[in-house]
């Protein structure tokens, strides 16, 4: 079920390109679109397989650029609200990563652009940099004021929007925007002094 | 080396303001705000900038520093030209809110380096502001000091002009800075 079901005002609003309605429908898939995107995936038909994304810059663009595709006003316009729009959007997804296998390793068959692809599981977080960098935030975090710690629960772990997270704690949406850079920031510096953090990072 | 925002909610996938971050720039590509006024504005800017005749400043050298603080403040947005970010790009300072001061200052930092906007120079000053904001008639030249990435930058206001000394020793004091982010290309 797509997330236009039964819902014909978010339809119609994402077809004007209402800025609330693509929001709306990008939180509702980006998630799924980043998995893909992180993970990789296999083309059974083939036997090929295209790796994830190498780093998180390239996740981050090939996510962009599947919304960016999908939400352009051509592509809204076409799209009828029916047809299973997290399909329309792996399909993209696919299409874009074997586009840039292909660019960098043309071992990818040319006959696969249109068939079934199976997505590959996440790999499981074992690594000990991850460890090690997930046990100095926690130290961190432990040694924030409340205030921060709250914050960092409602933002980062909670995911509510900044204006949510400001209603929940009674300050403004700017406070909120200055304390989770604040809050960055300082991880930073912790993560520094742990040796988990090199200057000039790529 | 994982992004903070990751570590901080404790999942390797894309955090919320990552994926914010994300929706914006799709939103600014396929559903721009209709804001005739500062689009305008800043179609005027990109046209001086194409005509020579926007007053561009190089950013100034790196500067490594420690910066801390926070609190409420007056706003700006920013913006490439042309889009997307990237070395050569001319960025944009739109103050969209003053709360009365008089003068800007910012720089951009991505992990421990900063590179100053406003002031330009070490002995220079904060840049003055139109009353009430507006888009700044002085643009940045995005320069190879630019590496391809994410970063935050700060803004701060104030009544009077400061000097970088006088901005360093606001933000350590915990003043007030309003963030933006950047990805340059």
């Amino acid at each position: 079920m797509t997330v236009f079901a039964e819902n014909r005002p978010l339809l119609d609003a994402f077809r004007r390109g209402d800025r609330t309605a693509l929001s709306t429908v990008y939180f509702h898939y980006v998630d799924d679109i980043a998995a893909l995107v992180r993970n990789g995936f296999s083309l059974p038909a083939t036997g090929a397989r295209v790796r994830g994304a190498s780093d998180d810059q390239t996740l981050r663009d090939i996510v962009q650029d599947v919304f960016t595709r999908a939400f352009a006003p051509r592509a809204r316009d076409a799209y009828d609200g029916i047809r299973p729009y997290r399909a329309y959007l792996r399909r993209i997804a696919r299409n874009l990563m074997i586009d840039r296998a292909r660019a960098s390793d043309a071992t990818i068959p040319l006959d696969s652009g249109d068939g079934e692809f199976v997505i590959e599981p996440e790999a499981p977080e074992v690594d000990s940099a991850w460890l090690a960098e997930r046990r100095e935030t926690a130290a961190y975090v432990a040694g924030l004021a409340p205030e921060l710690q709250r914050l960092v629960k409602l933002r980062f772990e909670d995911e509510l929007s900044q204006d949510e997270a400001a209603a929940a704690l009674g300050v403004s949406r700017r406070r909120v925007r200055t304390l989770e850079a604040r809050v960055e920031r300082g991880l930073r510096h912790a993560l520094r002094r742990a040796g988990l953090w090199q200057k000039h990072r790529p | 080396m994982t992004e903070p925002s990751r570590l901080l909610a404790g999942r390797r996938g894309l955090s919320r303001p990552e994926k914010e971050a994300i929706l914006a720039r799709v939103l600014a590509g396929v559903a721009p705000r209709r804001r005739w006024g500062r689009r305008l504005a800043l179609g005027a800017i990109a046209a001086a900038a194409a005509a020579g005749l926007l007053v561009v400043l190089p950013a100034s050298p790196r500067d490594e520093l420690t910066a801390r603080g926070g609190g409420r403040v007056a706003g700006f947005e920013v913006t490439c030209v042309p889009a997307p970010c990237a070395a050569g790009s001319k960025l944009v300072f739109d103050l969209t809110a003053t709360d009365g001061a008089a003068y800007f200052a910012a720089f951009a930092s991505r992990g421990d380096t900063r590179i100053w906007y406003f002031p330009n120079a070490p002995r220079a000053r904060s840049q003055a502001v139109p009353p009430g904001g507006g888009v700044l008639d002085t643009g940045i030249v995005l320069g190879p000091e630019h590496t391809p990435g994410d970063y935050v930058i700060e803004g701060v206001f104030s009544a009077e002009p400061l000097d970088r000394p006088a901005i360093r020793a606001r933000i350590e004091r915990g003043g007030a800075i309003v963030t933006r982010r950047m990805v340059v290309r």
